[in-house]
């Protein structure tokens, strides 16, 4: 019985040495995480970089292997994640993370099929974020946004256009520090460049173009002391009237941009010369305006913080995606946590969000790599882009928008049908004569309400 | 060594001098066996192969996953191709109507900004049809025209018209983002097209690869006068393509570019790795150059992590059951075949299915460990199986044996133990110790003399159990009466007495008494001690 006893033990020993490494060569396959997110659009991307820079080393060590699948911006993702959370035709299955605002994950029909990441990061690890940020990824008590890279609305000035004309009309760049005195200005540019072309009437320039048409009123009517909602639904107090007229009498003058598409591109064919967009959009700015004939101008394009109401309060709205991750297998949610911990991380959150006009989510971030970080900048348009949004942070208030069901139905809507409103009333505007502009702009702005 | 050795052979000298016992001897037997059976069963499985199954079964997946997938690619690029050609004719047909009309000369579009306005604006719809309806991901036209031939540089500067989705994943869904990303913007506004981030009006040749080489080839036919770019970068994006050139035809010369672009992106979301047993199988479109494809301008389908680099070569050799890649710092295995499609500088393009040789090593050692395991497994049950067999067969036998050395301690007889051989030894042995027995027994007669004589003994006094002891020891009348210390009138008075107790009357009578006793081993119930 002695040698039966070791027989038994060697064979269990052989065994657990076969059973192993069969079982290690199953473990060595790669888990494949897939990525959607917004840092880049359509030109170079800082986190594309910095994903390879994970596979390399700790994605290398643990078997992980981050793949962006697309790279779009923030209203597109909107769109593909709520397309292939109703399941529409063709739509994309959902990627393992993918960037988005609380917003989508409020219209999504179903949001427990995101991870929430208390399970995965613990007290200690969630302190070392920004409260406020935490905050706003909760969603019906699930943390299933987690802050990555958070961003505001700055105002972007081509400065050589902007000069010419100061220099012809002695404006001063200070008067775009308030709304009213920026659509004051909007006019008489609008006049001014109607002016060199004598022969032509009515070719005058647009000055203005805004991002966000429903943040200008969102926040402004906030700054001002009034609740813009009023539950489910837009409010349209008085003060929504006061920050209308001087927006619609622009419109209807010409000197605000009223097509769809981003700030950047009318900048960039010379179109328009100051914007409010995001933060985030000095990536797309180019310092180079090409004209139809193909010539080109160099010109420096400047950031200044948000323009405010005179008698309002100094709000800005806080932008900035955070990252969801869609349940799935334990592996594949720990790889994703995983990547998203060392993403985060402080010294390397600053470096990636520093080339993509961001600010860090977390304390250590501001306290020790931020400026250092600011002080590296070598182009003119992030350090500009910068100093403006340490004056935000410095002078403003941030503004976080409210989680109601049906924020992101009220966005789309309003800021198709604001456009459309404004474009008709210039059309019956250019119509009737100049002097029933303040009628027009009560018009319009009724007809607004009745579309919207 | 030797001391080792030769203490060995003494104690295995030894051993078996003391003799093996039967279940240690049946063990023995069993395990030479099953040990005998298991090396011949490996022998036979090697010799039918079963360990190198695994690489012919590779070999017909691959072959069967590249039949597949050249036939989808193939398939796909002549689609494209098709679309292409067509969107070649379509342009020139709509140049030839639109400078006929005006009376013009293909060179004098240069500086003619509202003509070569009014010709984008064709081109537009052209190019966003073919987008439409082809499986790529962008479209483009380039002519060879420029806005403004007194800017700098203006000799790399083409007119044209190129639209790109700006979003890969979702081409084909209902949410397709459709970008301009070369052209007048005037044309994009009208459109309502969002421009890229990237835009610019025109196109800087000196991104396109072999761009001069092409405008000056001589077309015959444009279904033979296309080609690829290769893997090129998109300038200022972080995307990679590969486009497909096919010759705009003005006039008998060739007037510019158009095609389809197949996006880096793209290409992996069409093309994923397919997993299998073996490992994932990854899919790459590459020019190959003698024995080798060129990685820098590949193309690579889903690799689900195990990532080619964008450089360098791979080097292709001929194994019996595949063909092997080797990059110098990877190898692989799988299988490549021409797609009939080239490259701008005039080499073959192949697709190629490869997977990393250690994902299918590890299959390989796998599928082997398995064997092992069930080998090991078969041959542990096999040893645990003669272990008990052997106790179960030496069980009764040892059993058996043991009752029969117990028998006469435990009185009765002991059941039979059912081995024919052991019962039968039983029964030889029982009957050998009851002849014994009954040869040790007295008939009863002379019992009841001995038991009487004994008894009578025990009626002698001291003194005269000392007299009888002497005769018993052999000694006469003057030696015992030396011996007990009394005169030899006293030894002759106790011999009177000793005859009458004893129920005999002369001399000779208890000699023979004495002998008697002696014979039959009782001489200790009459000695004196």
């Amino acid at each position: 019985m002695k040698y039966f006893r070791s027989i038994l033990l060697l064979f269990l020993l052989m065994l657990l040495l076969f059973a192993a490494s069969a079982c290690n060569k199953d473990d060595d396959s790669m888990i494949e995480i897939t990525l959607w997110h917004v840092y880049g659009g359509q030109t170079d991307s800082p986190l594309n970089d910095l994903i390879e820079e994970f596979n390399n080393t700790v994605g290398a060590e643990n078997n992980i292997h981050v793949t962006v699948t697309s790279v779009t911006n923030s209203n597109t993702i909107h769109e593909n994640v709520l397309a292939a959370a109703f399941g529409d035709p063709s739509a994309p299955g959902l990627p393992d993370m993918f960037c988005s605002y609380p917003k989508t994950v409020s219209a999504m029909p179903d949001d427990t099929l995101l991870v929430d990441y208390s399970d995965y990061f613990n007290e200690g690890e969630l302190s070392e974020f920004i409260p406020e940020f935490v905050e706003e990824g909760i969603v019906n008590d699930r943390l299933v946004v987690l802050p990555l890279a958070k961003s505001t609305e700055v105002m972007f000035i081509n400065k050589t256009a902007f000069d010419r004309f100061a220099d012809a009309t002695g404006v001063d760049i200070s008067e775009l520090s308030t709304w009213e005195g920026l659509f004051a200005m909007a006019e008489r540019y609008t006049e001014w460049t109607d002016e060199q072309t004598p022969e032509i009437q009515g070719d005058g320039k647009v000055f203005f173009v805004h991002d966000f048409h429903f943040n200008y009123f969102q926040v402004g009517v906030e700054a001002l002391g009034e609740d813009f909602f009023n539950g489910n639904e837009i409010a349209y107090g008085p003060m929504f009237e006061y920050a209308w007229e001087p927006y619609c009498r622009a419109a209807l003058n010409g000197s605000l941009w009223l097509q769809s598409g981003y700030a950047t591109e009318p900048l960039r064919t010379g179109d328009t010369i100051v914007s409010v967009a995001s933060s985030a959009s000095v990536l797309y700015y180019s310092d180079i305006v090409t004209y139809n004939d193909n010539t080109t101008e160099q010109v420096e394009i400047i950031a200044l913080p948000c323009p405010t109401f005179e008698n309002g309060e100094k709000l800005v709205m806080q932008r900035g995606v955070g990252v969801c991750t869609v349940k799935s297998t334990p592996e594949r949610e720990q790889a994703c946590v995983t990547f998203l911990k060392w993403l985060t991380d402080a010294e390397r959150n600053t470096e990636f969000v520093t080339k993509a006009g961001y600010m860090p989510v977390k304390q250590e971030a501001f306290e020790k790599y931020l400026m250092p970080a600011i002080e590296n900048l070598k182009d003119k348009m992030y350090i500009s882009l910068y100093r403006a949004f340490l004056q935000t942070q410095k002078e403003y208030t941030f503004y976080f928008p409210p989680k109601i069901d049906t924020y992101l139905e009220l966005e789309t809507s309003f800021e198709s049908n604001v456009r459309n409103a404004l474009k008709y009333g210039k059309s019956r505007y250019m119509d009737a004569d100049s002097g029933s502009i303040d009628v027009q702009i009560i018009e319009t702005l009724n007809y607004f309400k009745s579309c919207n | 060594m030797f001391g080792h050795l030769k203490a060995l052979i003494k104690a295995s000298k030894k051993f078996y001098e003391q003799g093996v016992s039967i279940r240690r001897r049946l063990v023995l037997y069993w395990v030479s066996m099953v040990l005998a059976l298991f090396l011949i069963f490996i022998l036979v499985l090697n010799l039918i192969g079963a360990f190198s199954k695994t690489e012919r079964e590779l070999s017909a997946f691959l072959e069967l996953q590249e039949r597949n997938t050249s036939a989808a690619l193939s398939n796909h690029l002549s689609e494209l191709t098709a679309q292409g050609i067509v969107l070649s004719k379509d342009i020139s047909k709509k140049m030839s109507n639109l400078l006929n009309d005006r009376g013009v000369d293909f060179d004098e579009l240069n500086d003619n900004i509202p003509l070569i306005a009014e010709l984008e604006e064709d081109l537009y719809d052209s190019v966003y049809t073919t987008l439409n309806a082809g499986d790529c991901n962008g479209a483009f036209v380039l002519l060879d025209a420029t806005a403004n031939t007194g800017l700098d540089g203006s000799e790399k500067s083409r007119i044209g018209c190129y639209l790109r989705y700006s979003d890969v994943s979702t081409a084909g869904s209902s949410n397709q983002r459709l970008t301009y990303f070369r052209g007048m913007f005037d044309i994009a506004r009208k459109n309502g097209v969002q421009l890229h981030n990237r835009w610019n009006p025109e196109f800087d040749t000196s991104f396109l690869p072999g761009y001069d080489d092409f405008m000056a080839i001589r077309v015959d036919r444009i279904a033979d006068s296309f080609c690829w770019s290769g893997r090129m970068h998109i300038t200022g994006t972080w995307e990679d393509a590969n486009l497909l050139y096919v010759p705009v035809v003005y006039q008998g010369r060739v007037c510019g570019i158009c095609g389809i672009e197949l996006g880096d992106l793209y290409f992996q979301l069409s093309y994923a790795s397919v997993k299998s047993q073996y490992g994932n199988v990854m899919t790459l479109i590459a020019p190959l150059e003698g024995d080798h494809l060129l990685l820098d301008k590949a193309m690579f389908g889903g690799s689900a992590g195990a990532a080619l680099q964008t450089q360098g070569i791979l080097s292709i050799k001929d194994e019996k059951y595949f063909e092997s890649y080797d990059s110098g710092s990877v190898r692989y295995i799988g299988a490549h075949k021409s797609l009939e499609h080239k490259t701008v500088d005039g080499k073959e393009l192949v697709v190629a299915l490869l997977l990393p040789e250690s994902s299918f090593s590890s299959a390989v050692s796998s599928e082997r460990a398995k064997w092992m395991i069930i080998s090991f497994a078969a041959l542990l049950l096999l040893l645990v199986l003669s272990f008990f067999l052997s106790r179960s067969f030496a069980k009764p036998i040892t059993q058996g044996i043991r009752s029969l050395k117990e028998e006469p301690l435990m009185g009765g007889t002991v059941a039979k133990v059912g081995i024919k051989e052991i019962d039968e030894l039983h029964d030889f042995v029982r009957a050998l110790r009851e002849k014994r027995r009954l040869a040790e027994e007295m008939p009863p007669g002379v019992q009841l003399l001995f038991t009487d004589f004994s008894s009578r003994v025990q009626t002698l006094t001291p003194m005269e159990r000392t007299v009888l002891q002497c005769y018993i020891e052999g000694h006469d009348t003057v030696e015992t009466a030396n011996l007990a210390f009394i005169s030899i009138n006293t030894v002759k008075k106790h011999n009177t007495n000793i005859y009458r107790k004893l129920g005999i009357t002369t001399r000779e009578e208890l000699m023979l008494y004495i002998d008697l006793f002696r014979r039959c081993g009782k001489i200790e119930e009459i000695s004196y001690i």
